[in-house]
């Protein structure tokens, strides 16, 4: 499989809560539908060997972890920065529903049914990319299928704009995810050069004596450095950019 | 299928939509969303997702999945939380069953697809529910993306979202003063009948300055005589607005997929609303879907027939879930008697 340096965008249709997610892990997620054994993997058990899922990304050993040659998320700027809230509450119209022993006053100011209004961070982000290098025919396939990204994807945050009918062989409208080809921005995904010739961090590493000394752009954290990002075998020592 | 499943809806309003989001002052303010636009950032009503995904899906799905499963009575308050609201953990968690996904995927499909909270474990759903796009001129190169290909021609003129704003007013009786002029110790009928014959003949007389304030009104300081009644208000969306939202179920399976059309039916025949003041009329939608990709056979009669064929399953699991004594209880009463069966008679 022949990889090249990419840079990996796509427009967002809506407001995007939270943070979009490390491409890898994307990418990670839809291959492991596309397999069909995608129930097997739960916080609890341990994590997949890394590596066991091919991605169409190249990748490195380091200390440890394969990392993938895929730079963290880049947000355009945020045109607003605002606040949703997100409500829930006990249905207590539905209470002729309840055994009659269950039929007691029920606490909605706290406890296990509190009402509640949860403020949602939500941000104007028109373009999210990536930094890559990878094979784009195969990433494609993986990616137009993701509709959503970030955070409370359920309540349709974060949608992905959808490219015309002629965009999939299939004829079906899919995602509208883009690459370009930029051989100027190859060894990008993990370091860039400032024009005052320092490196700045462009996504989560292993923290270790393979840094490069100087490292702008970074903070030490214990943090996720391989997908699953969400399994807690996979949190590390690690810097991430900042 | 590893293809999303997508349902896209154009709702148009047949009566004011109050989908409110806080007040100022003594009026409701309906529920707007940033929007980029050429101009800048413009506030425009929207529907919520949360709203939409409640309003369309989840009520009225499990409300029939209840009622069809003999769970609309006996229930705990958990239990309760859990069918209508997608509940809480309120239990200690820190180990996830993967055994429990599967067997709620197999029993009741549509809380597969919406996910919910037991207990212990919080199930994550597969469907994503789009907040509902105003079909204006604000949201033009957003709406491709929630609507199928030619459903809003590229050179039709959308208007401004402004233009869609209307206002409500209604008033409410000033009651607590008249149930106090009609409820000052008097108990006799006959008595409160002539008071109230009374009140009627008065109230044909010309009125004048020198009146008496008749039940619901009262004499204002400057001396005349106004009326007592609240006027309360705010703001909605005009019937005759459009909007557009879109449903992604992932990973789709025929029952999920059955689930979602089968509520979204039920949600059509029940009035097909959204938004607050719905018993006063508001909130009535006109809703035309589109199915992506049209599904083999039909799922919906599938998914009626797949709860009516597991309608025991669903109150058994849902037992296990949130009486794990009773139910315990339940089976070794069972394996006795199975025994005691067994044994000689």
């Amino acid at each position: 499989m022949k990889f090249s340096p990419l840079l990996v965008s796509c427009d967002l249709a809506g407001p995007l809560a939270g943070d979009p997610p490390a491409l890898e892990a994307l990418l990670l997620d839809r291959a492991v539908v596309l397999r069909g054994d995608w129930r097997r993997v739960t916080r609890d058990g341990p994590p997949p060997p890394q590596g066991e899922i091919p991605l169409p990304v190249g990748a490195t050993w380091l200390g440890g972890w394969l990392v993938y040659h895929c730079s963290a998320p880049i947000l355009s700027e945020a045109a607003f920065d605002a606040a949703r809230h997100h409500h829930q509450r006990y249905p207590v119209e539905r209470a002729d529903w309840l055994d009659p022993a269950e039929r007691t006053q029920v606490n909605t100011t706290g406890g296990a049914f509190k009402s509640y209004r949860l403020p949602n961070r939500v941000r104007g982000v028109r373009t999210v990319c990536w930094v890559a290098e990878g094979n784009w025919r195969e990433m494609r396939k993986l990616l137009r299928d993701v509709t959503h990204l970030g955070k409370d994807r359920a309540q349709g945050y974060g949608a992905v704009r959808r490219a015309d009918a002629d965009a999939d062989a299939s004829g079906r409208r899919v995602s509208e995810w883009r690459a370009e080809e930029r051989p100027d921005l190859a060894g990008c995904w993990w370091y860039a050069r400032r024009e005052a010739g320092e490196l700045v961090l462009m996504r989560a590493l292993p923290a270790g004596p393979w840094l490069p000394a100087g490292l702008a752009g970074a903070r030490r954290e214990y943090a996720a450095v391989a997908p699953p990002c969400w399994h807690p075998a996979r949190q590390a020592e690690a810097v991430v950019p900042c | 299928m590893s293809r999303p499943f997508t349902i896209y809806c154009l709702s148009t309003a047949r009566s004011p939509v109050t989908h409110m989001a806080g007040t100022v002052g003594n009026r409701a303010q309906i529920a707007r969303e940033p929007v980029v636009t050429e101009l800048g950032v413009r506030p425009v009503p929207f529907l919520s997702g949360n709203a939409l995904r409640s309003s369309m899906l989840r009520r009225p799905g499990f409300v029939w999945l209840a009622e069809a499963c003999g769970l609309d009575h006996g229930l705990t308050k958990p239990e309760l939380y859990f069918l209508l609201a997608g509940g809480c953990a309120y239990e200690g968690g820190g180990r996830e069953s993967t055994q429990l996904v599967c067997e709620l995927k197999d029993v009741c499909p549509l809380a597969g697809a919406l996910g919910g909270t037991l207990p212990r474990q919080i199930l994550s759903g597969s469907v994503c529910v789009d907040s509902g796009v105003l079909v204006c001129a604000e949201n033009r190169d957003r709406l491709d993306t929630f609507l199928p290909d030619g459903v809003i021609a590229a050179d039709l003129e959308l208007r401004p979202a402004d233009s869609f704003v209307g206002e409500w007013q209604y008033t409410r009786r000033g009651g607590e003063g008249e149930l106090a002029e009609w409820a000052d110790g008097e108990t006799d009928l006959a008595e409160r009948a002539r008071r109230f014959e009374a009140w009627e003949g008065e109230k044909r007389r010309p009125e004048s300055p020198e009146d008496t304030p008749l039940p619901g009104e009262e004499r204002a300081r400057d001396g005349r005589i106004k009326s007592r009644q609240m006027i309360y208000g705010g703001e909605c969306v005009i019937a005759g607005a459009a909007f557009a939202h879109r449903i992604t179920l992932h990973h789709p399976r025929p029952p999920e997929v059955g689930a979602l059309l089968w509520s979204l039916r039920l949600w059509r025949q029940q009035g097909n609303t959204m938004g607050g003041m719905s018993a006063r009329g508001h909130g009535i939608l006109e809703t035309v879907v589109w199915l992506d990709p049209e599904p083999d056979g039909n799922p919906a009669a599938e998914y009626v027939d797949h709860v009516t064929r597991h309608q025991d399953r669903l109150a058994d699991w849902l037992r296990r879930q949130f009486r794990p004594d009773a139910a315990r209880e339940a089976a070794g009463k069972g394996k006795r008697r199975g025994k005691a069966e067994e044994g000689p008679a």
